[in-house]
């Protein structure tokens, strides 16, 4: 079972990061998210279908870093919020990874669930079934929310643009 | 559907996403470019969308820091640390870190689960191979003998260097550690534990 | 009961001496001394010299060839563990100076201190013998209440490697599945 668990490890360890990243913005307290997450998988490794590890694990890190963004102070969240400047765009720059890196500061500046939603389906490329299992939506309400997180992005992006 | 003002854009923003997810079908292609080319606004949101789209497909998933993955294959063995309960007489807690500073040292060396050879393995013909895995199967178990100690140190080790990082000492420990152990990372909760 | 069987085990295996004199030259060599004559007999004696852990190696070669590689550049595990309990504060005091002239002919040898752990009636010393990139040797020296335990473990290791590697096994000493 340890080398099916570290087959998990590394199929998954990578995204879980991405997801706690960009939710906590905190590289600490997003390696200990991921971290108690994957206790939980082990904990857990006989109750969870095989075929549902990936889902199950990504919403254990997002109640994980939910639950760390609730017990943050206001003024903490808020800062993240403003994090995007809005005086510097990403055409303004006509390099490839200065668009990345506004995107990155974009996304992460989205509320729940927008956030999680873009970083579940536009980035690691989940299905829709699967996002909607991880933030236990109904499918309609996946699309409907991130068709608002999509437009959000757009009209930030319009913006700044030149 | 030529001539549409503005507000119907936001009509047309399930079809613009589904155009993006490659759900949308040839006829409802057609139809929104053909409004498209009437609506100017419906035009840019439609080009917006696909930058935007092609902005997202550029990110990369992050890669999990070296450190982390490490740990997060050590859970199996800690946890079963963790669920034997103290062992000599060390609480649960250094247990984990015990786990971690064992690496410290005996994370250099690596020991095979003992082999069990099934009844479907080739078997020896010659005497000497029969000595020599016999030999070899008595060796790993002189091995995993010598590291049950290793561990048991390394234990003890992981309980002081977790009293000694929430004292905030032994820094010059701490500075060797570092220096020759690199990819040994404590993360902060194991630090602050 | 599972101790009583490891500790026969340890005593049934090859002659730990037998092994010594293909480790004595060896960079990541320690010499203990006199430890018989300071504890008494040992509870556990092993020497797991080259021939042996080529040996491991080449059996372990098709389970997972990259734990195999890592036993051939091992030269030797070596161990000596010894009861003290019982014993008066006597032993224990030479032990620890015992412990300490070993530590200083290690420093003095170039040997790097990496652990040191001093607290009533228990000692922890573990040192790194190291060689640009790679580590040579490592030594383990711990001594509390019950038992005194001197471990050596020789050999061209590459500690990236062994560490990314040592992930995939477990040691588990009472051969007790938990998969």
């Amino acid at each position: 079972m340890s080398r099916t668990f570290r087959r998990w490890v590394d199929e998954n360890q990578d995204q879980a990061w991405t997801l706690a990243s960009y939710l906590l913005k905190d590289a600490a307290e997003a390696e200990d998210v991921c971290q108690e997450a994957f206790v939980k998988l082990w904990r857990h490794r006989d109750s969870i279908d095989p075929l549902k590890i990936k889902p199950w694990l990504m919403k254990v890190v997002r109640n994980g870093c939910l639950d760390r963004l609730r017990r943050r102070r206001p003024g903490e969240e808020l800062l993240e919020n403003t994090a995007t400047d809005p005086g510097r765009g990403p055409l303004q720059a006509s390099h490839q990874h200065e668009l990345g890196h506004w995107l990155r500061r974009a996304i992460a500046s989205l509320a729940e669930p927008y956030r999680s939603l873009v970083v579940l389906r536009d980035i690691q490329e989940h299905s829709y079934a699967e996002v909607a299992s991880v933030l236990e939506l109904s499918l309609p309400q996946v699309k409907t929310y991130l068709h608002r997180a999509r437009k959000q992005l757009r009209e930030q992006l319009a913006e700044v643009r030149p | 559907m030529t001539g549409q003002g503005p507000s119907k854009t936001g009509d047309y923003e399930a079809a613009i996403n589904a155009l993006l997810d490659g759900e949308l079908d040839q006829a409802a292609t057609a139809e929104l470019k053909a409004c498209a080319a009437g609506d100017s606004q419906l035009s840019q949101a439609i080009i917006d969308a696909w930058q935007l789209q092609r902005g997202l497909d550029q990110l990369q998933l992050e890669r999990a820091p070296d450190g982390l993955g490490r740990r997060l294959r050590r859970i199996p063995r800690q946890q079963r640390a963790a669920s034997r309960g103290p062992v000599f007489g060390l609480p649960r807690q250094a247990l984990v870190t015990g786990a971690l500073a064992m690496t410290l040292v005996a994370g250099m060396i690596v020991l095979t689960q003992p082999v069990i050879r099934s009844p479907a393995a080739p078997q020896q013909a010659e005497n000497q191979s029969g000595t020599d895995q016999a030999r070899a199967e008595q060796a790993r178990r002189d091995l995993a003998i010598a590291f049950f100690y290793l561990d048991k140190a390394g234990l003890r080790v992981g309980q002081r260097i977790n009293e000694a990082l929430q004292q905030e000492v032994a820094e010059p420990v701490k500075d060797t550690l570092n220096q020759h152990l690199p990819y040994i990372g404590l993360s902060r909760k194991e630090k602050h534990a | 009961m599972r101790i009583v069987l490891m500790l026969l085990t340890a005593l049934l295996a090859t002659p730990a001496w037998a092994q010594e004199d293909a480790m004595k030259n060896l960079p990541g060599y320690v010499d203990f001394g006199q430890l018989n004559a300071l504890f008494g007999e040992p509870s556990v004696e092993i020497a797991v010299g080259p021939t042996l852990l080529g040996l491991v190696a080449s059996f372990s070669a098709d389970e997972d060839p990259e734990v195999a590689e890592i036993f051939k550049r091992l030269d030797g595990v070596r161990i000596k563990v010894f009861e003290t309990s019982g014993t008066d504060a006597g032993i224990n005091a030479s032990a620890f100076d015992h412990v300490g002239k070993i530590s200083s002919s290690l420093s003095a040898m170039g040997w790097e201190s990496v652990v040191k752990v001093t607290e009533p009636g228990e000692q922890v010393r573990i040192f790194m013998k190291i060689n640009g990139d790679l580590v040579e040797g490592i030594t383990v020296m711990a001594i509390e209440q019950d038992e005194a335990a001197f471990i050596n473990v020789i050999g061209n290791l590459n500690p990236a490697e062994l560490e990314k590697v040592m992930d995939n096994f477990e040691i588990e000493i009472d051969h007790a599945a938990d998969d």
